[in-house]
């Protein structure tokens, strides 16, 4: 009576071997790269002016964290009178100064009293960051909103 | 978790192994009354491991080790046979699956971490990365589903031998379908010494 009790305890073994090493184990998550990659804009401010020659000028202005080095330049993009992400309009590329904080100065006719067809534009910009390792393309810019009024 | 299921498998092992070396002792009362056995028995005498066990128990005992409920079944206890059968195999199957489906998640998470590396643009990384979470929720419960239905299988298994070495009395050997005496139609399968097996056919009014 000795081999089945041998048996059973051999089969016993493989079982409890199969039970725990055939269990897999689950992957883990790789810590999140992509918040950080490129320096995030932030604090992204407008106002309406006037240029010495008299055109209408809205002076874009954001801040970013000058110690990192994944910067090369901005996407300014701009939309009138709509909010849709996707009909965002590249104006220009902006790149990362060699001193102080980036600006954005836009003299569109559009905005000129002269052309305005309406009362009041409104008028949205996002700036988009782009970094130098993979040309990787930033977290853009919450929307900033401007109103523009024909005088 | 690991270690926890690792520590309550071995322990497990070291249960199972000695109820095997004390069984004896505590199922020689049920021994007295397993008349069928003792009579028709021959290796009753000799006993299991310098014990009374008949050989039948033994077989019986092998038998739940290895497919649980089947000794019972094999004692005669076939309600009790087929749930501790029943019950194993369903809490193995769905921890089956659990495992399966946590084999697929893997999968789709070091797919999804290849794309999140190469990614070159803050959206698709987003995007890629919150499928990465979503899939990894997904993970940890199947992780949680198998290891409890693991635990489960476990646990029927345990029962069943605690069960075929302690509770079950041998109710004697019979052919299959003649067991029951109540109203009804049954079909046995009858060892014949002469013809192999023969196939009996019983109807009780």
């Amino acid at each position: 009576m000795k081999k089945p009790t041998v048996f059973s305890v051999c089969v016993l073994s493989i079982f409890l071997y199969l039970f725990l090493e055939g269990c897999t184990e689950p992957e883990d998550l790789v810590a999140p790269t992509h918040f950080t990659r490129v320096p995030k804009v932030q604090n992204l401010q407008g106002t309406i002016g006037v240029t010495p020659t008299g055109k209408r000028q809205l002076l874009i202005t954001w801040e970013y964290d000058t110690m990192s080095t994944n910067l090369r330049s901005w996407d300014i993009t701009r939309n009138i009178n709509d909010t849709t992400i996707a009909n965002f309009v590249p104006l220009e590329i902006i790149r990362k100064p060699a001193r102080g904080y980036p600006f954005f100065s836009d003299t569109s006719a559009t905005f000129q009293s002269a052309f305005m067809a309406t009362d009041s534009l409104d008028v949205y910009y996002r700036v988009i960051p782009n970094g130098i390792t993979n040309n990787f393309v930033g977290q853009p810019s919450d929307v900033l909103h401007m109103i523009i009024r024909r005088n | 978790m690991r270690v926890r299921l690792r520590s309550s498998l071995f322990l497990t092992l070291i249960l199972v192994l000695l109820t095997t070396r004390t069984a004896p002792a505590q199922t020689f009362a049920s021994f007295q009354r397993d008349t069928t056995v003792r009579l028709t028995d021959s290796t009753a005498h000799r006993g299991f491991l310098g014990t009374p066990w008949s050989e039948r128990r033994v077989v019986s005992t092998v038998l739940s080790v290895l497919i649980p409920g089947s000794g019972q079944t094999y004692l005669g206890h076939s309600e009790k046979g087929a749930a501790f059968t029943l019950g194993t195999i369903a809490c193995a199957l769905m921890a089956g699956l659990s495992e399966n489906n946590i084999i697929g998640r893997n999968e789709r998470i070091t797919e999804l971490k290849a794309q999140y590396q190469i990614a070159t643009n803050y959206i698709g990384a987003d995007t890629l990365w919150s499928k990465m979470v979503s899939t990894k929720d997904l993970l940890d419960q199947n992780v949680k589903r198998r290891d409890l239905f693991l635990k489960l299988t476990v646990a029927f298994w345990v029962a069943n031998v605690v069960d075929i070495v302690f509770f079950s009395d041998d109710k004697g050997e019979k052919p299959f379908g003649l067991r029951e005496t109540g109203r009804g139609t049954s079909l046995a399968i009858v060892p014949d010494p002469k013809n192999g097996v023969n196939a009996v056919l019983t109807v009780r009014f």
